[in-house]
C-alpha cells in the first residue's frame, strides 16, 4: 500500500531564523509601493461598454459587503460621492450632498435624474480600483456591483467609492495585511465559492461569465456554478464545451476562457 | 482514520478525523488544523486574501500576493521566530493543475562569484565551523559531522545547510520542549564524553538525562548517519544550482518561467535529493507511521506525480526516532517544493556566509561579491504576523474545545 503523507508541524521557520539576518538589508533593491501591494490582492474587475451599456468584460474578486450604508451610484454617473470609513463606522454621504450634485447636473443642463442606492449588508462586489494616498493618510476602493451574483436583472452596475481614513500620519507606518484588516472590516473576499478568490492576477472572479456578454435585455441569467465532485457532462452542460482539453489519462483538466476545471477520474476536483 | 461531521456549540459545521481515539486533524471554514504523529499542532487558517500558518510556541509565517508582473503572480511570506520578522518572495504557478510557489529570489551577486564558487579552489581548506560545545551539534553528533577538508565551495555549502537545519531542529526541540537541556553540561563535552559506556542500562539512563548530547559524546563511537555518499550527492544539486542562479543573474529578466503549466524544479532530474526543512508524517510501505524531522535526508524515486499528486521518496538519513533509514513512501509533490524552496533560501545565506567569510580561515578570496536585482523586489516583513500568529493559536485552541465538546455531546 502506497503511502500517505500528511504535513504536521513545521518548523522551517527556525531556518529563516539563522539564515535571514544578513538578507534583507542585501538586496539593495526597489521596494513595491503599497498601491501595488494592494493591488495584488484583488483582481479588478474589468468594464466596458456594449450596445446596451454597461458591461462586465472580465469579473473580479468577489467581495461581500460588511457595512451597510455605502453610497452608489448608476455606473455612467461621472460623479460619485464617496463613503467614508473611520473607527469602525460608515459615513454615508447625506442627502445635501446629493441634492448638491443633482442641482450641479441640472445646472449644467441635464436632465439626468440621478438615483442612488445604498448597499445593503451581504451585497457582493466587485472592486475596480484602490488608491493610496499617505499624504493624505487614505485608502480608496472603488466598486461595482455584482449583478449576477446578487441575482440583480436587469443589472444595475451601481458603482461607489469608499474612502477609508486612517489616524493622521499613521497610514506610512501601517503595512498592507493591516489596510487589508480595515478594509476587510468593510468588505470581506467571498470564499463561498471555494474557488480561489485571492487576487495576484490568478484570475479571481467566478459566477459573473454572463454579464461579460452584455447586450439587450435577457432572461435572468443565473450564475453558473460549478461543484466539487460534478461530472464533466454536468460542467460542460453549465458552461459549454471547453476550448482546450488536457488529458492526462485519469486527470482531465478542462480549459475556458478563464477558467480551468481538473477533474480526477471523472469528477471535478479543483477549479481555478 | 475514521471522520466525523460535528456542529459546534456556535452552530459550525466541522470535520474531524481520528485515529486511535486522538482527533489528528480538524476541517473548518478558513481553518485547519493538523496533528502530528508525536502530537505537534499545525494550523492554518485562509481568511482574506492571506494565509496564515502556525506551527505553535508562536512561529509560522503569513503569506499574501504582494506584487504583480506581466502576468505572474507574486506571494510574499512573513516568518516570525524569536520575536523577529523576515519576509521572502515566491512565486505562483500550476502544474498539471495543481498551485506550487517557488522561490522567487530578490537579489543575484556577480556572475564571476557564481563562477567562483562552483569550480573547484586552487587548494583543499581545511576550515575549522567553532561548533564544538555548541548544543546543537553535541546534540546530533551522532548523526552528522561536516566534512574533514574542502575541495570546493559546493561542500562548503552543503554543510552549512545542514547544520542549519540540524541547529533549527534543536532550537525547535527546545521550543516544543519549553525548558532547555542540562546546560553545564551541554557546555561541557569533555565531561559529556566521560560518561560513555557500553552498557546498554547506563547508556540508556545517561541518554534519557542528558539527551541528545550524549551520543556526541565519545569520538568514533557512532558513524554519522548522513554518509558521504548523501553529502556528496547534495554538494551536486548545490553546484547545479549555482550554475543555475548564475545564467539567471547573467539575464535576470528571463528568470521566472512561463504563463503555462510549469514543473516545479522539485522534479527536475538534477534534484533528487532533498533536506527534510519541514516535520512531516510518513506512512512507509508496509510500516508504522512515522515522522520526519528537519535535517533528515530523502531521495524522490519517481518523477511524475501520481493522481494524488504524490512522488514516491526513499529516506536516505535520519534521526533516532525519525522515519528508518531506506523507508519507501508516497509524499506530496508540494512538500517536496517547498524542501526546495528551503533549499534556495538556505543557499543563498550559505553563499552570504561564503562571502563573508572569503579570505579568512583557510578559504580563498572570492571575487565581486557585490549583489544586484533580483527576479522581484525585497518584500517588507509585515508587522503584524505576531499578532495574527497569537489570534491564530487563540482559534485553534477554541476549536479544539468546540469538537471535542461537540464530540462528547454525540
Amino acid at each position: 500500500m502506497s503511502g500517505r503523507i500528511a504535513v504536521s508541524i513545521q518548523v522551517a521557520v527556525l531556518i529563516f531564523a539563522v539564515f535571514a539576518p544578513c538578507l534583507s538589508a542585501a538586496q539593495g533593491a526597489p521596494t513595491v509601493s503599497m498601491a501595488d501591494q494592494l493591488s495584488a490582492q484583488y483582481t479588478m474587475v474589468k468594464m466596458g461598454a456594449d450596445s446596451s451599456g454597461p458591461a462586465v468584460i472580465q469579473p473580479g474578486t468577489i467581495l461581500v459587503i460588511q457595512k451597510g450604508g455605502i453610497l452608489g451610484v448608476p455606473y455612467s454617473d461621472v460623479s460619485i460621492v464617496p463613503t467614508k470609513y473611520q473607527d469602525g463606522k460608515i459615513q454615508t454621504p447625506n442627502n445635501v450632498m446629493m441634492k448638491g450634485i443633482g442641482h450641479a447636473f441640472s445646472h449644467f443642463g441635464s436632465s439626468k435624474q440621478q438615483t442612488t442606492h445604498l448597499f445593503q449588508i451581504g451585497e457582493k462586489v466587485y472592486p475596480s480600483r484602490i488608491e493610496v494616498n499617505q499624504a493624505a493618510d487614505k485608502v480608496t476602493l472603488g466598486i461595482v456591483a455584482c449583478d449576477s451574483c446578487n441575482n440583480t436583472n436587469p443589472p444595475t452596475y451601481y458603482k461607489a467609492d469608499v474612502i477609508f481614513l486612517f489616524a493622521k500620519g499613521s497610514l506610512a507606518n501601517t503595512s498592507p495585511p493591516q489596510v487589508m484588516d480595515t478594509i476587510a472590516q468593510v468588505f470581506t473576499i467571498d470564499d463561498s465559492s471555494g474557488g480561489d478568490q485571492q487576487g495576484g492576477n490568478n484570475g479571481g472572479g467566478g459566477g459573473q461569465g454572463n454579464q461579460a456578454q452584455g447586450g439587450p435585455p435577457q432572461p435572468p441569467a443565473q450564475p453558473q456554478t460549478i461543484q466539487l465532485g460534478q461530472t464533466t457532462d454536468e460542467v460542460t452542460a453549465a458552461l459549454g464545451q471547453p476550448d482546450k482539453i488536457v488529458n492526462l489519462g485519469a486527470k482531465q483538466i478542462y480549459v475556458y476562457k478563464d477558467l480551468k476545471v481538473t477533474f480526477l477520474k471523472g469528477k471535478v476536483s479543483d477549479v481555478q | 482514520m475514521t471522520q466525523r461531521s460535528i456542529t459546534t456549540r456556535s452552530g459550525a459545521h466541522v470535520t474531524a478525523s481520528y485515529r486511535g481515539g486522538n482527533v489528528r486533524s480538524i476541517q473548518a471554514h478558513g481553518m485547519r488544523v493538523d496533528h502530528g504523529v508525536r502530537g505537534g499542532r499545525h494550523v492554518v487558517t485562509e481568511r482574506n486574501g492571506r494565509r496564515v500558518v502556525g506551527y505553535g510556541h508562536g512561529r509560522g509565517y503569513s503569506e499574501r500576493a504582494y506584487f504583480n508582473r506581466g502576468g505572474r503572480a507574486y506571494y510574499q511570506r512573513t516568518y516570525y521566530y524569536g520575536g523577529r520578522r523576515y519576509a521572502y518572495a515566491y512565486r505562483g504557478y500550476y502544474y498539471h493543475g495543481y498551485r506550487y510557489y517557488g522561490y522567487a529570489p530578490a537579489y543575484y551577486y556577480h556572475p564571476v562569484y557564481y563562477g567562483w564558487a562552483y569550480n573547484p579552489w586552487p587548494a583543499p581548506v581545511y576550515y575549522n565551523w567553532g561548533w564544538a560545545g555548541n548544543p546543537w551539534y553535541a546534540s546530533y553528533g551522532y548523526y552528522y559531522a561536516p566534512y574533514p577538508v574542502y575541495p570546493a565551495a559546493p561542500y562548503w555549502l552543503t554543510d552549512y545547510m545542514i547544520s542549519q537545519q540540524l541547529q533549527a531542529a534543536y532550537e525547535a526541540g527546545l521550543a516544543a520542549q519549553g525548558e532547555l537541556k542540562p546546560p553545564s553540561l551541554l557546555a561541557l563535552p569533555d565531561l559529556v564524553a566521560g560518561l560513555w559506556s557500553d552498557d546498554a542500562l547506563i547508556a540508556g539512563g545517561l541518554q534519557s538525562a542528558y539527551g541528545g548530547a550524549f551520543y556526541a559524546a565519545p569520538a568514533g563511537a557512532a558513524q554519522p548517519q548522513v554518509s558521504k555518499e548523501v553529502k556528496d550527492a547534495l554538494a551536486e544539486e548545490v553546484k547545479q544550482q549555482i550554475a543555475a542562479d548564475k545564467a539567471a543573474a547573467a539575464n535576470p529578466n528571463q528568470s521566472g518561467g512561463g504563463s503555462g503549466d510549469e514543473a516545479p524544479p522539485a522534479l527536475s532530474p538534477n534534484f533528487r535529493y532533498f533536506v527534510v526543512a519541514t516535520d512531516l508524517d510518513l506512512s512507509p510501505d508496509g510500516g508504522q507511521e512515522c515522522q520526519l524531522t528537519q535535517g533528515d535526508v530523502i531521495y524522490r524515486a519517481s518523477d511524475q506525480p501520481d493522481n494524488d499528486n504524490n512522488v514516491d521518496v526513499i529516506v536516505k538519513s535520519g534521526k533516532k526516532d525519525d522515519c528508518a533509514v531506506g523507508s519507501k513512501a508516497a509524499i506530496d509533490a508540494n512538500d517536496l517544493q517547498e524542501m526546495y524552496n528551503q533549499f534556495r533560501v538556505s543557499l543563498e545565506a550559505g553563499l552570504k556566509s561564503l562571502a563573508a567569510n572569503s579570505g579568512k580561515g583557510g578559504i580563498p578570496t572570492a571575487p565581486d561579491t557585490s549583489t544586484t536585482s533580483g527576479e522581484v523586489p525585497a518584500p517588507t516583513p509585515d508587522n503584524n504576523v505576531d499578532s495574527d500568529l497569537q489570534q491564530q493559536q487563540k482559534d485553534a485552541d477554541q476549536l479544539e474545545a468546540d469538537v471535542k465538546q461537540g464530540s462528547s455531546g454525540q
